[in-house]
C-alpha cells in the first residue's frame, strides 16, 4: 500500500514538474506586441551633409539636381542607382537599364501592375503619359486601388533608359510630383571628354592606357582583342576578339550575389542543371577564393568560360562567350587576362 | 513525511539514469551542430523540456539517409531532474558527519552550477548595438531572432510600432491580430536567405514579390549557419502578402539584409514594413562620437578598436562620455558593453551588450566543487597515512 502511495507521489510530482517547466518555457517573447517609440533622428554626418550640400550630384556619367527638400539615402539594392527621401517621407528610386528595356508600353504596364492596375494597349499608354516640354522626359501617373505610382522615364541619349519612381499614398505623391518632374528634367550626360584631359578620357579606345588605368596590372590586350565602346553601365571593360568571341570584365560590390548563384545562372543559360556546391568538375579553384569555370552545354553547341576573383570589398567577373571554336581560340589569352589581375591583386581596377 | 516523499526521487539508480541520458543528450547536441547553429542547438536541446532528435544526425547524409526522429528529454528536464534528485538524496540521507563535509561541499557546488545555468538560461540577455558615427541608438538587436515590424509614422514625434516575432512566422501562416493594421499571410519563410539581384535570380524565383521597393529582387533559401561555421549569422527573409480584408494588396520581399523599410498603403494610411533583428528598447541612449580602428604601422593588422560614446540615461541622471575598447567594456545598469565589431569603412561600431545576473555563479560553484574534492581527498588521506605509519 505504502509502495503504491509512493508511486503515485512520484507520478504526481513528475506531472507537477512538467507543468512547471511548461509554464517557465511558455513565458517567452512569443506574442505580437505594440508600442510607441520616439522617432529616430538620423543625425549622422552623411545625413547632415546631404541636407546642407548644394544639391548637385549624380551617378557615373550623368548629373542631376536634387530638390532641396530631398535627402539621399544609402542604396542597398544592386538595382538602384540612387534613392532619395522627400521631406514627407516619400521614397524616390532611381534606376537605369541599357537600351529601351522592352519599350514604353511594357514599362508603363509593369508599373501599372505594381499598383494593381490591369495592363493597357499602346494607344492608352500614349494617351496616359505626360511629356515634359523641352526635355525627353515622360511622366506616368497611375492611381491603383490603394496606392499611386508616379514614374518618369528619362532618355538622355546615353544608351540607357533612366527611371525615377515613387509609390505611395495619393496625398504623398501629390506633394512631391512637381519636385520629381523637375528632378527628372535635370538629368544630363556628364561629358568627361570636355571636363578632363582628353588624353585620359579616351582610355577606352586606347589599349595601352587601359592597361595602365587598371591600377598597375601588368597586362596589355592581345592584338586580336579590340576594345568595345558604348558599354552598359555594369560592365567595366569589354573586348571583341577577331575570332568572334567577346570578353567582358564586370566589377560588382561585395560577392556580387555569390559565386554559386552566378555559376548556376551561367549553367542555366547553357541548359546545364543547377549544382549545390562549388565542387563540380567544371570549377577550378585558383586559390584565394578565386575560381575558374569552363562550361559546355549538354549538346556541345555552346561554351562559356568565366573567372570570379574577389578583390577587397568587390568581386571581378571575367567572362568569355561566343561560338565554341572562338572560345577554344581565345581560351589561353583569356586565362592570361585573369592571371594578370590575380597577380596584380594589390592594385585593383 | 518529507522523507517519504523524497525517497523514490533520491534513488541512486535515478542518478545513473539521468547521467546516462545527459551524456547521450550532449552527444546528440554536439552532432546536431554539424547542421544547426550553436544557439539553435542550445535552445532546442539544452534549454528545452523535450527535444525531437533527428536520427539523421548520427549518420552523414552522404553515407545514408535515415528518416525519422526520437523524442528525448531536453536539457531543462534533465537539469531539473538532476537538481531534484540531488536535493532529495541529501534530504533523505543527510547526516552531518565531518567525514562527509567534502562531499557535501562538492554537491552544493554542483547544485549551484545547475542554478547558475538556470539563471543564465532565463535571465541572461545578449544583443548588439550597431551605431553609426554621429548616430544615437536606444535599442539592442538580438541577431539570433528576428521580427516583422510594422511602423506607423503618421505622428510627427512618435512611431507606433507593431512587431511579429519570428516564432510566429512560418510558411503558409496567416497572421491576424487586433494590433495589426492589416492581415499578413506568409507566402514563404526562409530562416536564412540570400538576396539576389534581378540578373542573378533563377527564373523560378523571380516575380514572387510584386510590390514594394524590393520587388525586383529575389530571395533564395540557403542552409542555416551551423555550429562549425564560426561567427556566421542567419539572415532571414520572407515573402509576405498583405491583405486589406479579403483584398490582396501585394506580396513583398522582406529581409534583414534590406536596410530600409518598405511602404505599405492601406486605405490611404501609410505603414512601413520591414524584417529586422528583434529589438529591445532601452531606457538609455548611446551616441557614437568617434570610432577608431588603429593599425600597426605599415600593416593592415588591427592594433586596437575603440568607440568614444556618450551615454545618456535620464532616469538615472547619467550623462557621461566613455571610451570603450578591446577588453575595456563599459558597465551601466547591470549591463556590460563590449567592443565587438565595426562597420565597413570604419563608419560605425558594433557593441555587444550583455546582461547576465548569474555570470558569477559558475566561478563560485567550480571553486566549491574543487574545494569539496580537495577536502574529501584530505579527509580520506589522513587516516590512510595514519594506517601506513602504524
Amino acid at each position: 500500500m505504502m509502495k503504491r502511495q509512493l508511486i503515485i507521489t512520484l507520478k504526481t510530482q513528475c506531472v507537477l514538474i512538467g507543468i512547471g517547466l511548461t509554464l517557465i518555457t511558455g513565458c517567452d517573447r512569443n506574442e505580437i506586441q505594440s508600442y510607441r517609440v520616439a522617432r529616430e533622428v538620423d543625425n549622422t554626418p552623411d545625413a547632415q551633409d546631404n541636407a546642407a550640400q548644394a544639391h548637385e550630384s549624380g551617378a557615373e556619367g550623368v548629373t542631376w539636381s536634387i530638390p532641396t527638400s530631398w535627402k539621399e539615402l544609402p542604396t542597398t539594392s544592386a538595382m538602384r542607382i540612387a534613392t532619395f527621401q522627400a521631406s514627407n517621407g516619400q521614397e524616390i528610386a532611381v534606376t537605369a537599364f541599357p537600351g529601351d528595356v522592352g519599350g514604353l508600353v511594357e514599362n508603363v504596364n509593369r508599373w501599372r501592375g505594381q499598383v494593381g492596375l490591369e495592363p493597357v494597349d499602346e494607344q492608352s499608354v500614349n494617351d496616359g503619359i505626360e511629356q515634359v516640354p523641352g526635355v525627353r522626359v515622360l511622366v506616368v501617373d497611375a492611381s491603383g486601388t490603394s496606392s499611386r505610382l508616379l514614374g518618369t522615364i528619362i532618355d538622355i541619349q546615353d544608351g540607357q533608359t533612366w527611371f525615377a519612381k515613387a509609390i505611395g499614398s495619393s496625398e504623398s505623391i501629390d506633394q512631391i510630383k512637381s519636385d520629381l518632374i523637375a528632378f527628372s528634367a535635370s538629368f544630363q550626360i556628364h561629358d568627361h571628354d570636355h571636363d578632363h584631359d582628353p588624353e585620359l578620357s579616351r582610355t577606352a579606345s586606347n589599349p595601352e592606357t587601359t592597361a595602365q588605368s587598371n591600377g598597375g596590372i601588368d597586362w596589355t590586350p592581345p592584338e586580336e582583342w579590340k576594345v568595345e565602346e558604348n558599354l552598359s553601365s555594369v560592365i567595366s571593360v569589354a573586348f571583341n576578339a577577331d575570332s568572334g568571341a567577346r570578353i567582358t570584365l564586370t566589377s560588382l560590390g561585395g560577392t556580387g550575389g555569390g559565386a554559386l548563384s552566378n555559376i548556376n545562372r551561367w549553367r542555366n543559360q547553357l541548359g546545364l542543371p543547377f549544382i549545390d556546391a562549388l565542387t563540380d568538375e567544371s570549377i577550378v579553384d585558383l586559390g584565394d577564393e578565386a575560381l575558374f569555370v569552363d562550361l559546355v552545354s549538354p549538346d556541345d553547341s555552346a561554351r562559356m568560360a568565366a573567372g570570379i576573383l574577389p578583390i577587397g570589398d568587390q568581386t571581378l567577373f571575367f567572362k568569355l562567350t561566343g561560338p565554341v571554336e572562338s572560345i577554344e581560340e581565345e581560351f589561353e589569352r583569356f586565362k592570361v587576362f585573369i592571371d594578370a589581375f590575380r597577380a596584380g591583386k594589390a592594385g585593383t581596377p | 513525511m518529507i522523507k517519504k516523499l523524497f525517497k523514490p526521487l533520491a534513488s541512486l539508480r535515478l542518478t545513473v539514469v539521468i547521467f546516462a541520458l545527459s551524456i547521450f543528450l550532449i552527444f546528440a547536441g554536439t552532432l546536431a551542430q554539424v547542421d544547426e547553429g550553436i544557439w539553435t542547438v542550445v535552445d532546442r536541446y539544452f534549454r528545452s523540456v523535450i527535444v525531437t532528435i533527428d536520427l539523421q544526425i548520427f549518420m552523414p547524409k552522404e553515407v545514408a539517409r535515415i528518416p525519422g526522429a526520437i523524442w528525448f528529454p531536453g536539457g531543462l528536464t534533465l537539469g531539473v531532474a538532476m537538481f531534484i534528485n540531488l536535493i532529495a538524496a541529501h534530504s533523505v540521507r543527510f547526516k552531518f558527519r565531518k567525514k562527509r563535509i567534502g562531499i557535501i561541499v562538492t554537491h552544493l557546488g554542483v547544485i549551484l552550477l545547475l542554478v547558475g545555468e538556470f539563471v543564465t538560461g532565463f535571465a541572461a540577455e545578449e544583443g548588439n548595438m550597431t551605431i553609426l558615427e554621429g548616430q544615437t541608438v536606444n535599442f539592442v538587436e538580438d541577431i539570433r531572432s528576428s521580427e516583422i515590424a510594422i511602423v506607423d509614422r503618421s505622428d510627427p514625434d512618435d512611431d507606433q510600432v507593431v512587431v511579429i516575432p519570428d516564432r510566429l512566422i512560418s510558411t503558409g501562416k496567416n497572421i491576424t491580430n487586433s494590433l495589426l493594421p492589416f492581415r499578413v499571410e506568409v507566402v514563404e519563410w526562409m530562416p536564412n536567405a540570400q538576396i539576389l539581384g534581378p540578373m542573378q535570380a533563377p527564373t523560378q524565383r523571380k516575380g514572387i514579390a510584386d510590390m514594394g521597393a524590393a520587388s525586383e529582387l529575389a530571395a533564395i533559401p540557403i542552409p542555416r549557419a551551423n555550429g562549425v561555421d564560426g561567427a556566421k549569422v542567419d539572415t532571414p527573409a520572407a515573402y509576405i502578402s498583405v491583405f486589406d480584408g479579403e483584398e490582396r494588396l501585394g506580396t513583398y520581399l522582406i529581409s534583414v539584409n534590406l536596410s530600409r523599410p518598405q511602404m505599405v498603403v492601406v486605405d490611404e494610411n501609410v505603414y512601413w514594413i520591414e524584417l529586422r533583428f528583434a529589438r529591445t528598447y532601452k531606457p538609455y541612449e548611446i551616441h557614437l562620437i568617434d570610432f577608431k580602428h588603429d593599425l600597426f604601422t605599415g600593416t593592415q593588422m588591427a592594433r586596437n578598436f575603440s568607440s568614444r560614446v556618450r551615454l545618456v540615461d535620464a532616469d538615472r541622471n547619467v550623462d557621461r562620455e566613455v571610451l570603450i575598447w578591446m577588453n575595456h567594456p563599459m558597465r551601466h545598469a547591470g549591463e556590460t558593453f563590449y567592443q565587438a565589431s565595426f562597420l565597413k569603412g570604419d563608419t560605425g561600431t558594433v557593441l555587444q551588450v550583455v546582461k547576465n545576473p548569474g555570470w558569477l555563479i559558475p566561478y563560485i560553484s567550480c571553486t566549491m566543487v574543487t574545494l569539496g574534492m580537495l577536502i574529501h581527498f584530505g579527509v580520506r588521506l589522513a587516516p590512510a597515512i595514519g594506517r601506513r605509519s602504524k
